[in-house]
């Protein structure tokens, strides 16, 4: 258990009362769970894996791959890596996905998750803009992250993640209470309180060379994991328009299809393809479909 | 299992108190206050600006709110809300707005290297909106419904939650901003690795082109208008709100206010049984809405349960004890301000403009909460929302 104390304090004053409030805690052998116990290095990758899965809410598409954790000496490489990616507007996913070709509405970058003790995940999180759809964002992340493993970084890129990184480390010392947690954190996860505080000699001096040997490292496409999440077209459409052409699809395909389990795998797959149409174009095939329905 | 107390080196944290400002006012009016702190190379700055209701157009206290919805969606200086937030990011330098009953606020975060790109961020944002940009964004986002919890909620003084029952066009909200973003009303405090000559210098050269638009007329009645004392909305889960708006008044008032706000939170949350939940935010430190709800527990004609409850309240009244319990959380509350400066410049600025409630918390007498409870629960000043419930 470690206490982290910021303020207007003195070892000397706050010692009796530290004593008397967590001084009775009995004193444990450590057993499971030390860190000196664990590795830091990435055990076999248990290859790529896929989930698509309905839910309610925004569509949503999650591509993670397995890191090494918070005390592996890649780890600041991965962390300037994230900042690059996905850390701000300005950065390489956001600007192409979002500003550039708009695929994307959201899209965020985040590593170490669910925690940096141990061997974690580094997480791209988007949501698709009107008219795209999460496979279609899926490729466009996956096209941008081989690019980057092909053609490094610009050194614009990384001087805006290095200040940005830089900026959010000072940042945190500002205030009592992120000052506490970002302390504690880097104790729980890393064993080193120091590790809350950024270093020219481990984040400061990385180069466009070291980014692109860690995204060849970990970003490998055959060993992520992708998860798909959007509503179930046909138990929650998400509008008028594919509830109508949810039922001319029915229709039209248990003409051809006795097996009504596989008929309705069929509707709602193609109702998931039909997401990326525009309005127009889905208003468009709904006439057809209405046609050849009365045909 | 060792507990290991984890002291940081004095030289790392520094000194957390803050001593007076420095002040200086510039010629177009706007004061500026500088608390230099060179214990990091960080720079805040937060701008604020003060409005009542009687200057909103018709009196509409919710015009000062969708500004602040507006201000809060839109780019600055030529760029789009896009293009500012990437340049913004590019920067390292954090913008937060926000828009509350009463004042418009502006706070800028960054490295003391990027200070002269912060003073520059943040003119654009406060005088150089795009308004039209965020009046397009909050036509699609919001919905105009003032049958809703969140449109009973934004009279109240809550802030907005993307729902309003507010229409202004975009030429009345452009004479708005004129009207309300001004320098001669707004204070600019300072807090970090600048000294008085750098502050003088970069205020003057970013903050001292902003040239006061000319005073529009007032538009018709500008007497305020408030929530209607009661909407009723058929139909939709059972629900039956009570809700007394934000007091205006001097520091003084505010500061029962405050008082009043903490005792009912205590109130509320001491009964086990309690058949009532409140809500009792306080906005930026100062005094804010209450809102009691009925619990989904309580049968029978909930809105005469709440009103009675609410009846046997005002007849209690409450005790010396009480007040000076709330009176030792806001103190402590305050004395541990210094180690959050965020909130310590929100609270500097305001009081700056405002004045600080919590200048008058050890004068606040008990006949003075029982007399701002009194008034806060009559039916005079109590409006209610209720859905749901046979009428």
């Amino acid at each position: 258990m470690s206490l982290v104390l910021v303020g207007d304090l003195s070892l000397e004053a706050i010692q009796p009362v530290l004593q008397e409030s967590f001084g009775t805690l009995g004193i444990q052998n450590e057993g499971w769970g030390r860190r000196e116990d664990r590795s830091i290095e990435l055990a076999e990758a248990p290859g790529f894996r896929r989930l698509q899965a309905s839910m309610g809410g925004e569509p949503c598409v999650f591509l993670a791959w397995h890191i090494p954790s918070v005390n592996h000496p890649d780890f600041p490489a991965l962390r300037v890596l994230a900042q690059a990616l996905g850390g701000s507007k300005g950065a390489r996913l956001n600007r192409r996905l979002q500003e550039e070709r708009r695929f994307a509405h959201t899209l965020s970058v985040r590593l170490g998750v669910p925690g940096g003790r141990d061997p974690s995940l580094f997480l791209i999180e988007a949501k698709p803009a009107e008219g795209h759809g999460l496979v279609e964002l899926e490729e466009a992340i996956h096209s941008e992250i081989l690019r980057i493993q092909r053609e490094q970084l610009s050194e614009e890129d990384l001087r805006r993640a290095l200040r940005q990184v830089e900026t959010e480390f000072l940042m945190v010392q500002e205030d009592a209470r992120s000052l506490a947690k970002a302390i504690g954190g880097a104790l729980a996860q890393s064993g080193d309180w120091r590790k809350a505080f950024w270093t020219r000699s481990r984040e400061g001096d990385l180069t466009r060379d070291q980014l692109q040997a860690v995204a060849r490292k970990y970003l490998v496409p055959g060993q992520g994991i992708v998860a798909l999440l959007e509503a179930d077209p046909l138990l929650a459409p998400k509008d008028p328009l594919e509830e109508k052409l949810g039922k001319i699809l029915t229709v039209l395909v248990e003409r051809k299809v006795d097996d009504p389990a596989q008929a309705e795998s069929i509707v709602r797959e193609t109702l998931r393809q039909l997401r990326m149409l525009s309005l127009l174009e889905r208003e468009q095939t709904l006439k057809l479909l209405e046609a050849q329905a009365g045909s | 299992m060792r507990p290991l107390p984890l002291l940081l080196p004095a030289v790392l944290l520094g000194s957390l108190a803050a001593g007076e400002p420095q002040e200086f006012r510039t010629l177009n009016g706007l004061r500026v206050l500088l608390e230099p702190r060179h214990e990091r190379p960080l720079v805040r700055l937060e701008l604020r600006t003060a409005w009542e209701a009687r200057e909103l157009p018709g009196g509409k206290e919710c015009a000062g709110e969708l500004m602040g919805a507006i201000l809060e969606r839109c780019g600055a200086g030529g760029l789009n809300r896009f293009a500012l937030e990437r340049s913004l990011g590019d920067r390292g330098l954090k913008l937060t707005f926000k828009g509350r009953r009463g004042s418009l606020a502006w706070t800028m975060l960054a490295d003391s290297q990027d200070q002269e790109e912060a003073f520059q961020f943040l003119a654009h944002a406060v005088f150089r909106p795009a308004l039209a940009e965020g009046v397009s964004a909050i036509q699609r986002e919001a919905k105009r419904d003032a049958l809703s919890e969140a449109a009973f909620r934004a009279a109240l003084g809550f802030p907005m939650e993307g729902v309003t029952s507010c229409e202004l066009d975009l030429p009345e909200l452009l004479a708005l901003h004129g009207r309300l973003v001004r320098p001669e009303r707004s204070v600019l405090v300072i807090q970090g690795d600048l000294n008085l000559a750098q502050a003088r210098q970069l205020v003057s050269l970013h903050l001292g082109t902003w040239a006061p638009a000319p005073v529009a007329p007032a538009v018709g009645d500008n007497a305020p208008v408030s929530a209607p004392e009661c909407l009723r909305v058929p139909g939709g889960a059972a629900l039956v709100l009570a809700g007394s708006a934000a007091p205006e008044g001097n520091a003084r008032t505010r500061a029962v206010h405050v008082l009043l706000g903490l005792i009912l939170e205590r109130t509320f949350q001491d009964f086990a049984g309690e058949s009532v939940a409140l809500e009792a935010p306080r906005l930026e430190g100062d005094a804010g809405p209450l809102l009691f709800r009925v619990l989904p527990s309580v049968s029978g004609n909930a809105e005469r349960h709440l009103k009675e409850r609410l009846q046997r309240l005002v007849a209690q009244g409450f005790g010396a004890p009480e007040l000076a319990r709330a009176k030792a959380q806001w103190r402590a509350e305050r004395s541990a301000l210094a180690l959050h400066p965020e909130e310590q410049i929100f609270v500097r600025s305001r009081g700056a403009l405002l004045g600080d409630p919590a200048d008058f918390l050890g004068e606040i007498q008990l006949e003075e909460v029982n007399e701002a409870l009194r008034i806060r629960l009559s039916p005079k000043n109590l409006r209610w929302f209720v859905r749901g419930v046979s009428f």
